[in-house]
């Protein structure tokens, strides 16, 4: 019960952040936009045309599900921003409770160190899956009432957004703990987001003689299991919409869970790792 | 089971990249706290005090020595809910209202609804905040928010209470009221841990006090055990005492000696202080008030950390 406290009031805190009414307010702009900007025309009675933004869709030709593919480059094409945002909104969280006067006081209380770290970093990515739940339902409900396809796959994909952001969030909670500081965990994270990540998934195509060295294969294969797999999993959830569009011309092989369950893992770890080191420091 | 007992208490903090350098913050620290008392805890700036409250409620951890509250280790969480603390410089979250930041917390120490609801209202009460309950904290002055502080450590209704600085850019007014609360609390059988520096509040609250310096206790006990001196007494005259009669008491009392018109004499043989009397009234000096002259705590303390600091 006391977990559930402190997660809702910090949830509620950091929905209430200007940087996520900036996310939540740019999340209605698209909303708005697609529900001026799409159209369906009918030939006999039937769909026969969707226009997007003045592009034409042909209905029926090819496509699984049309919807999708408004999805694919609305939601799909906002999940890095969202993440970024999401990061800003919450990057803060952890650092603040960590300072002198705050800390004094929840430590004092009857909880231990686990459940407020957790309560915490559940606040956090609580604030984040409401926010993405706020898009993604507002985008599935106007798609589908003009449309008439109501595409379920959005939620999926909700699903494995929450999971990546908690996946990252943990490790910007190690961060957190180890430095205390805003800015080191979006610098780390930032990082990780567009540069490390990249490097990871394809150091090889780099013309760099060390990236091309066995040390070099080592490193980035410990790096690409110890760090969230943001690539591969953005991939995975693009890759939803896309099946459903394009059907058999990529992801042939089906949706793949690997990357998800790596990241849960590297989640988990440096979740706890944040947990050790909050539980011996002083403070 | 006292409600704090500290036993060769010892904080080591360090710090530098290979943790090198050491600042003994507490050393070899034993205190024990009784039941219903007020408790100052006293010592200039650094000396360790806030330290060793850190360390009772778990906040920092101990490097050595023993420290339990209600005989139960500090590393137990769970003795939290007989607690309630004030930290100097607290920070609530600022977009909760007064009566937010009670609820929040008081859930946090398990309250339910019920009971959270009636403590609300009667300690907006008692620190004289239910005018303001609704205000957002963001807006309130550095009293107000010290007098919610106050009622945020009191929301469980603790049976221990460690207040850091509790009247801490508060006014007169509101000091004297802050002080009646402890001590109401102190007769509904609290026990309260005082950190302050202001020396005259915790000698007028206190029952006993230690003075910690460079994180040692250099000495503890009851106020009177501080503020009781030497047998020092002063004699306030009607009129002005000539210097020639002076002298004449200085016969009797070597010590003897006059500041702004009042007479002080040291004198161990109460039967001294009878003759500098009797050579004052023979004189045709008449005599208006003669007390025993007792040091403050304030004295006592700078004594004391002059003292050891000359030592």
């Amino acid at each position: 019960m006391k977990l559930l406290t402190i997660a809702w009031k910090t949830g509620f805190e950091s929905v209430k952040r200007v940087t996520m009414l900036i996310f939540l307010g740019i999340g209605t702009i698209i909303m708005l936009a697609v529900l001026f900007g799409l159209r369906v025309d009918y030939v006999d009675g039937h769909p026969d045309t969707l226009i997007l933004f003045g592009n034409a869709i042909p209905i029926n030709e090819g496509f699984i599900d049309p919807s999708a593919y408004i999805y694919l480059f609305t939601i799909g094409g906002s999940l890095m921003g969202m993440m970024l945002f999401g990061m800003i909104a919450t990057a803060g969280i952890i650092p603040s409770f960590l300072k002198r006067g705050t800390i004094d006081i929840y430590l004092s209380k009857p909880i231990s160190r686990l459940h407020l770290l957790f309560s915490k970093y559940l606040g956090g990515v609580s604030a984040i899956a409401a926010a993405l739940l706020y898009f993604f339902l507002g985008m599935f409900l106007i798609v589908a009432i003009k449309t008439g396809y109501w595409n379920p796959s959005v939620f999926y994909v909700w699903g494995l957004g929450v999971i990546l952001f908690a996946c990252v969030y943990a490790m910007a909670s190690f961060l957190a703990v180890i430095s205390r500081s805003i800015g080191v965990v979006l610098i780390f994270v930032y990082l990780h987001l567009f540069i490390l990540s990249d490097i990871i998934d394809s150091y090889q195509d780099f013309p760099i003689g060390f990236l091309q060295t066995k040390s070099a294969e080592i490193v980035f294969t410990v790096l690409h299991y110890l760090l969230p797999q943001i690539q591969p999993m953005l991939a995975q959830m693009m890759g939803i919409f896309e099946r459903q569009t394009i059907p058999g011309a990529m992801f042939e092989n089906g949706f793949d869970f690997m990357p998800f369950v790596y990241s849960l893992l590297s989640g988990i770890f440096f979740f706890l790792l944040a947990y050790l080191k909050f539980r011996q420091s002083d403070y | 089971m006292q409600p704090v007992e500290t036993r060769y208490l010892t904080k080591i903090f360090t710090s530098g990249l290979l943790k090198r350098l050491e600042v003994r913050a507490l050393d070899d620290v034993s205190i024990t706290v009784h039941n219903g008392e007020i408790f100052g805890l006293l010592g200039p700036n650094g000396a360790g005090k806030t330290t060793f409250v850190r360390i009772l409620l778990g906040i920092t951890h101990k490097t050595s020595g023993e420290a339990s509250l209600f005989g139960e280790p500090t590393s137990q969480y769970r003795v939290k809910e007989k607690v309630g603390f004030l930290p100097e410089n607290h920070r609530y979250p600022l977009q909760l209202t007064g009566e937010g930041v009670l609820r929040y917390f008081g859930s946090l120490s398990g309250l339910d609804r019920s009971t959270l609801n009636k403590r609300i209202d009667d300690l907006l009460h008692l620190v004289n905040m239910t005018k303001w309950r609704k205000m957002k904290i963001r807006k309130y002055s550095k009293g107000m928010l010290q007098r919610i502080g106050i009622a945020q450590a009191l929301i469980n209704d603790p049976d221990l209470l460690f207040l850091d600085e509790p009247t801490d850019g508060v006014d007169p007014v509101g000091r004297k009221e802050i002080r009646d609360i402890l001590k109401r609390l102190r007769d509904e059988g609290k026990t309260i841990f005082l950190n302050s520096h202001l020396l005259s509040e915790v000698e007028v609250i206190s029952d006993r006090v230690a003075i910690l310096k460079q994180g040692k206790v250099i000495k503890s006990g009851t106020i009177d055990e501080f503020t009781t001196t030497a047998d020092e007494y002063e004699i306030q005259c009607e009129g002005n005492v000539d210097e020639n009669l002076i002298q004449e008491i200085q016969a009797i009392d070597n010590s003897a000696r006059t500041e702004n018109g009042i007479i002080f004499i040291s004198a161990t043989d109460k039967e001294i202080v009878n003759q500098v009397l009797d050579k004052l009234r023979s004189n045709g000096i008449f005599v208006k008030s003669m007390s025993q002259r007792k040091s403050t705590l304030e004295d006592s303390f700078i004594n004391l950390i002059n003292d050891t600091t000359a030592q």
